[in-house]
């Protein structure tokens, strides 16, 4: 259900948000199992392994929030949950390449980089700008591990680094890049959408209000006419009576062109203009119930 | 002339009898529902002239179901409908497609009307 205030729109951004923080948790917390067991295994506990453990258990609690808070979802509860688990990442990064490089063993660098930059432009939610300032930090990073680091001098590392960790930053860019792209026109469509929805109620409301004027004009019109018959000497007053009617009616004509916009549903489609203005009076108190307070205390406020 | 109007507003069928009586000589009955008409067909089914309008309430039958029964109950005059609603509306659409039936929306000035009856 749509909460009052809320467009369907902000909705789906703001569930979608939440989703992906959640996935992101989950994603994380596999990641560092996975690693964390096939660390352990290799190395042992060490620093790394240790740094990993406390990132699961910070992935976990982060998880445990959200779903705590699944029933009132924000986008930006959802992106302080991306920078909780994205800040112990360069540390985490950093030890995890020293270590490797420590030990001599032959090994891919940076691959945590990659999968990290990716993730980021896949689900990051809210402004573009935060997953687009983490990659690049994240790129950053590598470079620096490498050129000051002493990765480049590390024998044990494939030659092609830095640059494929700086490819793979340009193309999390450039996937980001497009992403935004994505949900800029996804809103301005969706704007678009309930733009056009908004007029298609605002046009059966005016149908609605011309329907139930029509028979009263009629009945004017009709009195009016037999007035002006019966009663010639009243024609001046009769006259003044009748040029009201006749804009009246100029105004019902000018209501008619919203019958275009309006789609019957069914051919036994009993349009009841009645029932149509009370359920915009029922809309009105509802809307008028919450957003009531709000503007008396701005009120309050401005006095 | 005999005509009969039915139109859910007693006030506009009454006047509509008033009128036409007062311009046309015409004697003239009217009915607020589909049920008057159908307890008392008499006034309409020899009638030279019907008029109907094509909503007489939510969740009541209309001037079609009314245009209908009058058919199938041997009635051969002139029908005539009128409307409040758009054009666009599915029971004015099914109005407008039967065929000699003229739709007349409301508001129709007084003049216009007598021309067209």
């Amino acid at each position: 259900m749509v909460r009052p205030g809320n467009t369907p729109a902000h909705e789906a951004e703001t569930e979608l948000a939440w989703r992906s923080a959640v996935a992101a948790c989950v994603v994380t917390a596999l990641g560092q199992i996975g690693f964390g067991a096939l660390g352990l295994r290799e190395f042992g506990i060490t620093p790394v392994l240790i740094g990993q453990v406390i990132h699961l258990l910070l992935a976990t609690i982060v998880l445990v929030a959200l779903l705590t808070t699944a029933s009132r979802p924000s986008v930006r509860r959802a992106v302080v949950a991306f920078f909780v688990l994205f800040a112990p990442l360069p540390v985490l990064l950093w030890m995890s390449q020293s270590e490797m490089m420590t030990r001599g063993l032959p090994w891919a660098p940076f691959s945590g980089h990659k999968l990290v930059m990716i993730a980021l432009a896949v689900l990051m939610p809210g402004p573009w700008a935060w997953p687009a300032l983490f990659i690049l930090l994240t790129a950053v990073l590598a470079l620096l591990q490498f050129y000051v680091g002493g990765l480049a001098s590390a024998p044990n590392t494939w030659t092609g680094e830095p640059w494929m960790t700086v490819v793979y930053a340009v193309m999390a860019l450039l996937l980001l890049g497009f992403r935004a792209h994505h949900r800029e026109v996804g809103r301005r469509y969706a704007q678009a959408r309930a733009q056009a929805d908004a007029l298609t109620e605002m046009s059966r409301f005016f149908l609605a209000l011309r329907d139930l004027q029509n028979t009263p004009i009629q009945t004017l019109e009709i009195d009016s006419a037999i007035l002006e018959r019966r009663h010639p000497e009243s024609a001046d007053a009769i006259k003044r009576m009748r040029r009201s009617i006749g804009e009246l009616r100029d105004i019902s004509r000018r209501l008619a062109r919203y019958d275009r916009i309006v789609q019957w549903e069914t051919e036994s489609d009993r349009f009841d203009p009645e029932a149509a203005l009370q359920w915009l009076e029922r809309m009105h108190d509802e809307l008028n119930e919450v957003e009531g307070p709000r503007r008396r205390r701005l009120q309050r406020e401005n006095a | 002339m005999k005509v009969y109007i039915l139109e859910d507003s007693a006030d506009l069928g009454q006047l509509l009898c008033e009128f036409l009586s007062l311009e046309k000589g015409a004697t003239c009955a009217s009915a607020t529902s589909f049920a008057q008409l159908v307890e008392n067909p008499e006034p309409a089914l020899s009638a030279d002239l019907v008029v109907l309008d094509v909503n007489l309430g939510t969740g009541q039958p209309s001037g079609i179901d009314a245009y209908e029964w009058l058919r199938a109950n041997g009635y051969r005059g002139r029908v005539i409908f009128l409307t409040g609603h758009g054009a666009g509306h599915p029971l004015v659409k099914k109005a407008r497609a039967m065929s000699g039936v003229p739709v007349l929306e409301k508001p129709v000035e007084a003049d216009r009307l007598l021309e067209l009856l």
